[in-house]
């Protein structure tokens, strides 16, 4: 590296070519705008939190996924869409290897939808793009993610984390209609788009 | 170079060894996952690929190659033998045997579960137990890099630690943090469970304990390169470095900031709330500081040395600034992949935005952008100065070397761009096959395509800087001058004890550990969320069958 | 290293400066966090801070499962892979089991009584699956002629002795070890319908590729190996499942898939595992 120097270098730099209070004088004012701008950044991230209620999945909730299908809220009987007294949607999937159960899921468009999903074996993921639908599903847990779709149509739902080597064959669907094509659900009705 | 020079040569060679290998597994999966033909596509293959490359580039080349850096700066910065050398050694064995037992146990095809092991799934034991022991023999390097700092600094009463020892230093004590995390998972959750002492597993704990390395293993991975931002850039520059206590602090900070924010991989996780979600994120803000200010430093830096050259005017330093160098190629092309892989990292980070991209390309885009591009490209340079001084020979030619990081820099961006692209597209990761005639994916297909075109250049590239690396060893004998670090503008004689140990900083850094995942950690061992494991190949039990 | 520092000691500047910054960080973020932000819910009133803290933590949610009405309970089976379950049957005694098993070699073995080959081959079959299948004989939750007859007249205990039997033995089926050598023409690029369906599936329809749970190359308990087996057989249970006659799987899995399926389709996947047994596994 020493080899071939132009003849400035034989000049080598001396101590202090910038005095020690500027350097600390225009580091310090970088630190603060660098801070000042990273704290706008979050301030936007809490005020959207606030006004827009935008929040990652928070409820801790145990289940014992050896014997989902056998009784209780995941039973085959109980999945699907159902309506609540107040008109929201609740939609439970189980979610296994390698697919999600309903793998056909009918919801009504401008109407809150709460979708509930537990894992029968392995971890997998929950994805409907282009909305904000993303979650986990880890075995041992219930996985809650509330969203309201403003768009009709056939969402593609595939599983985002890696299940196994069928990983690649689990996708499934939403299927959102508009709400003059969806009933209104009795308490004990249940609703899935799944071809019979 | 003392006694480090055969320590890190042969550290060097296992990371650049397996990083081949593991680039071509890269291209091959690029190939695989696109609608492209691809030869032996056979999805397990995909699976037990991508295993293999992300064990390979996450613990195996960054492993080895910090350490074999640590060693080298340790003897250079230092000026005098490093101590404790047989104990390196033994860990240098320890680390092989672990990588040499995952690695086949991969090749097997019995341990398709991804470097991040994916609990419940189950695997082969010598998987496990190999990572265990690459990881778990790195804490003997973490000891001798403490160890011969503080061994220094008894020697020298009240002198400044060399910064590149001191940073050195800083990336042991984060990775022995880091660390801590997998280790525990692997020693408390899936050893047990593959050995069969427990029944069950507990994934929410689990995922949890990874999530303490999962973010601060890629500070341990990025400090080297920074090592070489403040000491190594602005002496091949021809200049100096703008602030030595600032350099001190970026790493203090890493130290500080890297391991408490893991829970940011888990923000779509069910197990954890949204409380310690936010929390952990305010956190993550934070550790951007660091980069942000070392943006600024490095980049006065080059200009003292571009003024220096003759550089005039508000931007006359840039040009000025001795580009044929490796090193300084090398470290313009990083940030400039540093601005884009960063700014996708601040879009991650913020918890709301995160659902859009999780789980999704644009994730893997991200990493490989800011850790296979911007970082990789300084070990490339760091390696273009290392080899010269460990085998006294001069690199073949430096022409070559900027041949090999253009072709890195332009392949990275081919690959990545419309990798993001398909992932803000919902394409989701992991996946071997895609059917491109499905409707949501078949605009994804030309992009797809385009990352494949930028996958081989990466692996020319690749290969390029193999061929360097072993023409460079091989070629005539020629007296190199010894490494040299850069000198501050302002050179410290004295710096404040808490700018010259970790004392302070791993107090703080403990407390911070103890609020951030306290509960998080905790609250497993009230909650029943044990489940059983799901084995990817039958670990038979009935008698007869095979 | 510590001797010169107090680590505790406040009066240093850079103590002060650490463990400041420390409680302003720690302070600032629990308060917007568990404070301020788990307040606010999409669709939901404003709570209180205490209802705040909980729910940011995620120990207070008011989605418990119980509340609402459910229909009344159908289940495809008895049996859950509990790891009592699982014990019962590798605890299976394979000599009682095969003086059980005399009379299933009538049947599932003699080509006289299965002329058609719509009886399957049990030899080197899972032990698990024989005892679920035996369970749903048992308790009807399926049906095949003397199945449910011959089942009710095994106690559970011969079930698991009888899996543990066949288990062992050597036949035509191809055991399933979840692992499989990498070979190429297993994507999507695959022309031979079969071969396609049992390695890539078709993702478009919600089709899993069958072998990542009955093989060659994945594995689930409860999925039966295929490899060797009748073809007939595997066709009419495809077609069992399509009509949900049969309707013994767990959450559909098999009913889903096979719905979608074509005959055609049933008949390229029943076809190729049938020539992927062990007298034919040349190369397998």
């Amino acid at each position: 590296m020493a080899d071939t120097h132009p003849d400035f270098l034989q000049r080598p730099l001396l101590d202090g070519v910038v005095p020690a209070e500027q350097v600390a004088r225009t580091e310090k004012r970088w630190l603060a705008v660098m801070v000042g701008m990273l704290i706008v950044m979050m301030a936007i991230v809490v005020l959207t939190g606030v006004t827009n209620a935008i929040h990652p999945p928070s409820n801790v909730e145990t289940i014992d996924p050896t014997t989902l299908h056998l009784d209780g809220e995941f039973a085959e009987s109980n999945l699907g869409t159902a309506q609540e007294l107040d008109g929201s949607l609740t939609a439970r999937l189980i979610a296994e290897q390698y697919a999600f159960v309903p793998e056909c899921v009918k919801v009504a468009v401008d109407t809150p939808v709460k979708f509930r999903l537990t894992s029968t074996d392995v971890v997998h993921g929950f994805l409907l793009p282009a909305t904000n639908v993303n979650t986990m599903v880890v075995p041992g847990f219930v996985a809650e993610v509330r969203t309201r779709f403003t768009r009709p149509g056939i969402y593609r739902m595939p599983c985002n984390e890696f299940c196994g080597n069928g990983h690649h064959g689990m996708w499934s669907r939403v299927e959102v209609v508009p709400k003059e094509q969806f009933h209104a659900l009795a308490p004990t009705e249940r609703l899935s788009c799944v071809q019979q | 170079m003392y006694n480090s020079r055969r320590l890190a040569l042969y550290h060097y060679w296992v990371a650049f060894a397996v990083f081949l290998p593991a680039v071509m597994l890269g291209a091959w999966q690029m190939l695989m996952r696109s609608p492209l033909p691809a030869p032996l596509d056979d999805p397990n293959a995909y699976y037990a690929s991508v295993t293999l490359h992300g064990t390979a580039m996450a613990y195996v080349v960054t492993t080895f190659f910090a350490m074999g850096f640590g060693y080298a700066v340790t003897a250079t910065s230092l000026g005098r033998p490093i101590r404790g050398i047989i104990a390196a050694w033994i860990g240098f064995v320890i680390c092989l045997t672990g990588t040499l037992m995952a690695v086949a146990a991969v090749l097997s095809g019995k341990a398709s579960v991804l470097y991040t092991f994916y609990p419940p799934l189950l695997g082969s034991g010598w998987y496990y137990s190999g990572a265990t022991l690459l990881i778990g023999g790195s804490m003997i390097w973490v000891v001798l890099m403490i160890v011969n700092m503080a061994a220094w600094k008894r020697d020298n009463p009240g002198k400044p630690v060399p910064l590149a020892m001191f940073a050195i230093t800083a990336t042991a004590v984060l990775w022995a943090w880091s660390a801590s995390g997998v280790e525990l998972e692997m020693v408390g959750v899936v050893l047990p469970r593959v050995f069969g002492l427990t029944v069950q597993m507990d994934p929410g704990l689990a995922r949890t304990l990874f999530s303490v390395t999962l973010h601060s293993i890629v500070y341990f991975w990025l400090m080297p390169a920074y090592i070489a931002f403040y000491t190594l850039v602005p002496q091949a520059a021809g200049g100096r470095l703008y602030s030595d206590t600032m350099g001190r602090l970026t790493f203090i900070m890493f130290l500080l900031f890297a391991t408490p924010v893991g829970i940011h991989h888990l923000f779509a996780d069910p197990e954890i709330g949204a409380g310690f979600k936010f929390v952990q994120s305010f956190l993550t803000f934070l550790v951007a500081l660091p980069t942000l200010l070392t943006v600024f430093s490095i980049c006065a830096s080059l200009e003292i040395a571009g003024r220096h050259r003759g550089g005039k005017g508000l931007l006359g330093w840039i040009p000025a600034l001795p580009w044929d160098e490796p090193m300084i190629l090398a470290v313009g092309l990083s940030l400039v992949m540093l601005g884009f892989g960063g700014g996708g990292g601040l879009i991650n980070m913020a918890y709301d935005m995160n659902s859009m991209i999780h789980n999704t390309s644009w994730i893997p885009a991200h990493f490989h952008l800011i850790f296979g591009g911007a970082i990789v490209i300084m070990y490339f340079a760091i390696a273009y100065e290392m080899w010269p001084r460990i085998t006294g020979k001069p690199l073949c030619s430096k022409r070559l070397a900027r041949w090999q990081l253009w072709l890195w820099f332009v392949g990275m961006f081919v690959t990545t761009i419309p990798w993001h692209i398909t992932g803000l597209m919902g394409q989701p990761r992991r996946v071997a096959i895609f059917d491109y005639s499905d409707p949501l994916l078949a605009p994804m297909a030309p992009l797809v395509v385009i990352s494949v075109i930028g996958a081989f250049i990466l692996l020319l590239s690749a290969i390029l800087l193999i061929t360097i690396l072993v023409r460079s060893q091989l070629g005539d004998s020629v007296l190199q001058a010894p490494l040299r670090y850069a000198l501050a503008v302002n050179p410290p004689v004295k710096v404040p004890s808490a700018l010259n140990g970790f004392a302070l900083w791993n107090t703080i850094l403990l407390m911070f550990m103890i609020v951030e995942y306290g509960y998080p950690i905790g609250q497993f061992f009230i909650l029943k969320s044990s489940v059983p494991a799901y084995e990817v190949t039958r670990h038979s039990t009935a008698a007869g069958v095979q | 290293m510590a001797r010169d520092q107090g680590a505790f000691k406040l009066d240093h500047p850079w103590s002060r400066i650490g463990w400041i910054s420390f409680a302003v960080i720690i302070f600032a973020s629990y308060l917007l966090g568990f404070v301020l932000l788990s307040r606010y819910r999409q669709n939901d009133e404003a709570l209180d801070i205490w209802s705040a803290i909980c729910r940011g933590l995620g120990i207070a949610f008011d989605s418990g499962p119980a509340a609402s009405a459910r229909p009344p309970l159908h289940t495809p089976t008895t049996i859950a892979w509990t790891q009592a379950t699982l014990n019962q049957i590798h605890a299976g005694d394979a000599q009682h089991g095969g003086f059980v098993a005399l009379n299933c070699a009538a049947c599932h073995e003699g080509s006289a009584a299965n002329p058609a080959h719509l009886i399957p081959t049990l030899d080197g079959m899972e032990p698990e699956v024989i005892f679920k299948q035996l369970a749903d004989y048992r308790s009807g939750k399926r049906s095949w002629g003397v199945m449910n007859a011959i089942a009710k007249a095994l106690s559970i205990q011969d079930s698991a002795d009888v899996g543990a039997y066949f288990a062992s033995r050597t036949g035509q089926l191809l055991p399933n070890s979840g692992e499989r050598v990498p070979q190429g023409g297993r994507g999507f690029w695959q022309s031979d319908t079969g071969a396609r369906l049992v390695f890539a599936g078709d993702p478009k329809r919600g089709i899993a590729p069958c072998s990542a749970c009955h093989g060659p190359g994945g594995y689930k308990v409860g999925a039966p190996t295929l490899a060797g087996q009748y073809p007939a057989y595997i066709e009419r249970q495809l077609a069992s499942f399509a009509q949900g006659i049969r309707h013994n799987d767990i959450y559909e899995q098999m009913r889903a898939i096979a719905r979608q399926l074509t005959p055609d389709e049933m008949q390229a996947v029943a076809a190729f595992y049938g020539s992927q047994g062990r007298q034919l596994a040349a190369k397998n």
